[in-house]
């Protein structure tokens, strides 16, 4: 594996190549097991609220707030909406 | 209009009971094969999906580091006639890496994979983990973007671009990784579509902008545009299912969707209802591919109930699709197809398969995947899943539908 150099830009930074090797199945039922999670509990250790998107967050604003557009675009035609 | 033409649900020996509430299902597609991924599972059908026999990613490969984690991508590359599967593995106190493999049936034993750490492309890169992948094969080259994270905060890092040569994968050769990285814009999504140019998006939070990222084949540096779009509420996410519970409470406005046709490119996310909507809805931008330029802002949203969670794709046709989901007030989560009616800016949908149940954390999410049929220009194939019978991880179903206008 060869070592990166980087050159910066206003847009993002560029990273030089490296390069792997590739690594081969040769025989899965061979390989060592891991043992696995309880998947119970990896379900229950989520989350509520997902880490943060970005930078910053976006300042938030409230169900009154006003969009410059006087129409919106037109409702989504929903062939087979029968159970709602 | 849209028709559902196959709608198949994948049930627990097919997932291996390893399913999650976060299900994030992706699927990849070639004749009668499927593979499909999700958390934390992953299946193959060689049947057109009347079968399926589970593959378990935690033993499929040899384990390495932290063992594997959760998210999880998957690709066939008609071109290269090569199955690629993405898995991230879990971070340590040094970070993680992600495992990208090619096969050219996906059967068992045949995998041959790579694994990237953070550090492989930056060595200043220590102690962060790569999460929220994306994946897109241009005509030369497989890209994946993700974000990077503190290993100690878990606070957003950088956002992150790597790119590998197909030609490459195909050779099972030497991979030559080349990364791009920004420390300004998160989750950066790619336009699903075609050609030798990956266009990719964030969002600009301290205005209503989206940025737009073009990195060709043939070029080693990134260009960027700012391009205006009209404002929306990033949240609360108020949506009650019949049962009175909540089912978008790890939602936000991260860019989940994005298309690449021959004259436009589009984006599309999650926004809060405002007075236009009186539900969350999904918020969508076309741009001119020439001028890069905004078209118009083809919202997808209902008057009955929130819309959340978009994936979009071209079919071979050029027509955009969409695969998300759709809730509240008297219908619990749904999966919804659809496509957008050029002729009259409308999102023409067909609802799929229908929750019997709200998940119990009041979380959904967090990603599905749409992709053009390889074999039928009209066809699309889409994932999703939904709660049958009860409102634990149990009882999520993940769905594989083709559909069509």
């Amino acid at each position: 594996m060869s070592a990166s150099k980087k050159s910066d830009s206003k847009t993002g930074t560029v990273h030089k190549k490296t390069q792997q090797q590739p690594m081969h199945q040769v025989d899965t039922e061979d390989s060592s097991k891991p043992s696995k999670p309880n998947f119970d509990e990896k379900d229950q250790g989520i989350s509520p609220k997902r880490k943060a998107p970005g930078p910053t967050q976006r300042r938030r604003r409230g169900k009154d707030s006003a969009r410059p557009e006087a129409t919106p675009t037109p409702e989504a035609n929903i062939k087979n909406d029968h159970d709602s | 209009m849209t028709t559902i033409l196959k709608d198949i649900g994948l049930n627990q020996t097919a997932t291996g009971r390893q399913t999650g509430t976060i299900a994030e299902p992706s699927l990849a597609c070639s004749g009668k094969r499927m593979f499909v991924t999700g958390n934390w599972f992953a299946s193959r059908s060689t049947s057109a999906g009347s079968r399926w026999k589970f593959i378990d990613p935690y033993t499929e490969l040899p384990p390495a580091g932290a063992g594997f984690c959760c998210d999880q991508l998957v690709h066939y590359s008609k071109r290269w006639r090569l199955w690629i599967w993405l898995l991230q593995f879990s971070k340590d106190a040094n970070g993680n890496f992600i495992r990208v493999a090619v096969s050219s049936t996906g059967k068992s034993g045949t995998w041959t994979w790579w694994d990237t750490t953070p550090q492989d492309i930056d060595p200043s890169w220590n102690r962060v983990w790569l999460d929220y992948p994306d994946m897109l094969e241009t005509d030369k080259y497989l890209m994946l973007s993700f974000n990077l994270f503190s290993v100690t905060s878990n606070s957003w890092q950088k956002a992150v671009v790597m790119r590998f040569p197909m030609e490459q994968l195909k050779q099972r050769s030497a991979l030559t990784r080349q990364g791009w990285s920004t420390d300004r814009f998160g989750s950066l999504r790619f336009a699903k579509g075609q050609g030798d140019t990956a266009y990719f998006a964030s969002l600009y939070y301290s205005a209503p902008q989206l940025e737009l990222f073009k990195w060709a084949d043939n070029k080693n540096t990134v260009t960027q545009k700012s391009i205006g779009v009209t404002d929306w509420s990033d949240g609360p996410y108020l949506s009650n299912l019949p049962d009175g519970g909540a089912w978008l409470n790890r939602l936000d406005d991260r860019i989940t969707g994005g298309w690449n046709t021959e004259d436009t490119l589009g984006f599309a996310w999650s926004a809060s209802a405002d007075v236009n909507h009186p539900h969350p809805y999904i918020r969508v931008v076309r741009i001119n591919k020439q001028t890069l330029k905004l078209i118009d802002e083809p919202d997808l949203w209902s008057a009955n109930y929130a819309w959340a969670y978009p994936a979009m794709s071209p079919n071979q046709r050029g027509d955009v699709g969409v695969s998300a989901f759709c809730g509240g007030e008297n219908r619990f989560p749904t999966h919804g197809l659809g496509w957008l009616d050029d002729d009259t800016g409308t999102w023409e949908i067909a609802l799929g398969s229908a929750s019997t149940h709200g998940p119990r954390s009041g979380a959904w999410g967090d990603y599905v995947d749409i992709r053009p049929d390889p074999s039928r220009r009209t066809y699309w194939l889409a994932s999703g899943f939904v709660l049958q019978g009860g409102s634990s991880r149990n009882h999520i179903v993940p769905r594989v539908v083709l559909f069509k206008p």
